[in-house]
């Protein structure tokens, strides 16, 4: 989070500093990628991408606080994932080649990861495995740090909903995290 | 029996719904051991970023570099078109000008088809047409002069038509024989300049001119009463005198050198066609009367004035007097 500074760094970014820019991308830009590989983690980085440049071209016309930042910033990629998702409906990639089971890459599943080392990734692969409106849920309450009532309004329900969805993955994650018998 | 359905292990829930929230807030402080895994995991998702991260810092500054230089530049509009459009931003219209018109379609721009109104009409054209052609045997001379103007309009006189001419001119002007006499005026081409009927110059000449092939007689009568139709009589003399109006300048009489040169310009006139000109521009209706060419007794007061001019001519055989200027027409109006 940018803090007290961040209404300043918003008037100089609008006024074209890339420094103040930079900050603000270096701020939120993690937490937006970790967010979107727990959602679409094929098209992550493109959509990440996309949302940045349309970030971009409106921040002259953004007015607000550092929450209200962070929303239309999730805002946006939420709406560029729901585009990407139409296209690839539209327009479905096909695979170039057949890879067979023994040429596939081989990764460690959430529950070994976390008994390895409790990591970022770990974490987001565990979350993953949520259903997708809890882990979505989960992600933009303690990722993005939005509250109840803006995770409701992106997502279009009501803050009650949005909380049972909440509690409900996170009583989920430590039944995953307990069947795996990893005290993190 | 056990007095309780619940398993051993069942008790009360390790944690409730106030911890959870403390849970989503961060707040971890006195959060039940239960879910303390759950709050290291939350933990690792907002842990410090890696530098996988940052990697499209580069290209995100880049984008921002150019679009503040754009703006700088004031090119607003100057944007990029690989990424999504702007939304676009609509004036909002006044509210007392109403609904805004409904967009148009591109597959509402269609050629409109022919109106019933207009179909009827053809039809009905068409069903005239057929039963005219049905009972006449052909087109109805208005509709006849609009398919055909120049056949319609060379219908030659009624006392040429029944003459059996040979020559091509006269046979092209009654192409189908079907005009009767009976109604000449509506079949008779008021403009002077399409009729074919040979000119009294032209008759003339063919008449004279068969004097030098005396084998071909019927031609020689048949012209013989073309030219008794125009002049009025049928008398050789008569004849001579007529067609001295429009010959005179070609035939050569000894006796009259001095005059055509003391009055050149009317030998030149009638040389230029004046007469041909005088002669196609005859009244139709006196041209075709019936009375005045099958008479054949001059009724007609021009036909009476060329014979008149002729009568002394036939008595002193060739006259000396030039032709006229503007030799009166044998079909013309009456002089006053």
């Amino acid at each position: 989070m940018v803090g007290e500074d961040f209404a300043a760094l918003l008037a100089a970014a609008q006024g074209g500093s890339d420094e103040a820019f930079a900050v603000l991308w270096r701020d939120t830009n993690p937490a937006l990628l970790r967010y979107l590989r727990v959602i679409a983690p094929e098209t992550a980085e493109d959509v990440a991408a996309e949302t940045w440049v349309q970030v971009v071209r409106g921040l002259p016309r953004f007015t607000g606080d550092e929450a209200a930042w962070r929303a239309w910033l999730f805002t946006t990629a939420r709406r560029r994932l729901l585009d990407q998702a139409r296209l690839r409906k539209r327009h479905p990639a096909e695979p170039l080649d057949e890879v067979s089971a023994a040429e596939m890459p081989r990764t460690a599943d959430a529950e070994q990861l976390a008994m390895e080392n409790i990591a970022t990734e770990a974490a987001m692969s565990l979350l993953s495995r949520l259903p997708q409106q809890q882990a979505e849920v989960i992600m933009l309450r303690v990722v993005a740090g939005l509250d109840t009532e803006v995770v409701a309004d992106m997502l279009g329900r009501s803050p009650g909903a949005v909380r049972v969805a909440a509690h409900r993955g996170l009583k989920k994650l430590a039944t995953l995290l307990s069947g795996a018998g990893v005290t993190l | 029996m056990p007095d309780s359905l619940q398993p051993p292990n069942w008790g009360p829930a390790p944690f409730d719904d106030r911890d959870l929230d403390a849970v989503l807030s961060g707040e971890t402080a006195d959060v039940p051991d239960a879910l303390r895994p759950v709050v290291d995991t939350l933990a690792a998702l907002r842990a410090a970023p890696t530098r996988a991260e940052f990697s499209g810092e580069a290209n995100i500054m880049a984008e921002f570099r150019a679009l503040a230089e754009f703006r700088a530049l004031g090119l607003r509009g100057a944007q990029h078109s690989a990424g999504p459009a702007d939304t676009l931003e609509l004036h909002a219209l006044p509210a007392d000008r109403g609904p805004r018109r409904a967009a148009r379609h591109r597959a509402r721009r269609h050629v409109p088809p022919v109106s019933w109104r207009t179909g009827t009409l053809m039809g009905v054209a068409a069903a005239v047409i057929l039963i005219a052609v049905a009972f006449f045997g052909n087109l109805p001379g208005p509709i006849l002069r609009i398919t055909h103007p120049r056949h319609v309009s060379v219908v030659s006189p009624p006392s040429l038509q029944g003459a059996g001419s040979k020559d091509p001119k006269t046979a092209h002007a009654t192409p189908s024989g079907s005009h009767t006499t009976s109604a000449p005026s509506s079949t008779w081409s008021p403009s002077p300049t399409t009729s074919t009927t040979p000119s009294p110059s032209e008759l003339c000449r063919s008449y004279y001119a068969s004097f030098l092939h005396p084998e071909s007689g019927t031609a020689e009568m048949s012209l013989g009463r073309k030219l008794a139709a125009l002049a009025g009589r049928a008398d050789p003399g008569h004849l001579y005198l007529f067609c001295r109006q429009y010959l005179g300048h070609i035939w050569h009489y000894p006796g009259t050198d001095h005059e055509s040169q003391a009055n050149p310009g009317q030998n030149s006139q009638s040389q230029t066609g004046g007469t041909d000109q005088a002669a196609q521009g005859q009244q139709p209706g006196s041209a075709s009367s019936p009375a005045a060419t099958q008479s054949g007794t001059g009724a007609s007061p021009s036909t009476q004035s060329a014979a008149g001019s002729g009568q002394g001519s036939q008595n002193g055989g060739p006259t000396p007097n030039p032709p006229s200027p503007n030799p009166p027409s044998p079909v013309s109006s009456p002089a006053p």
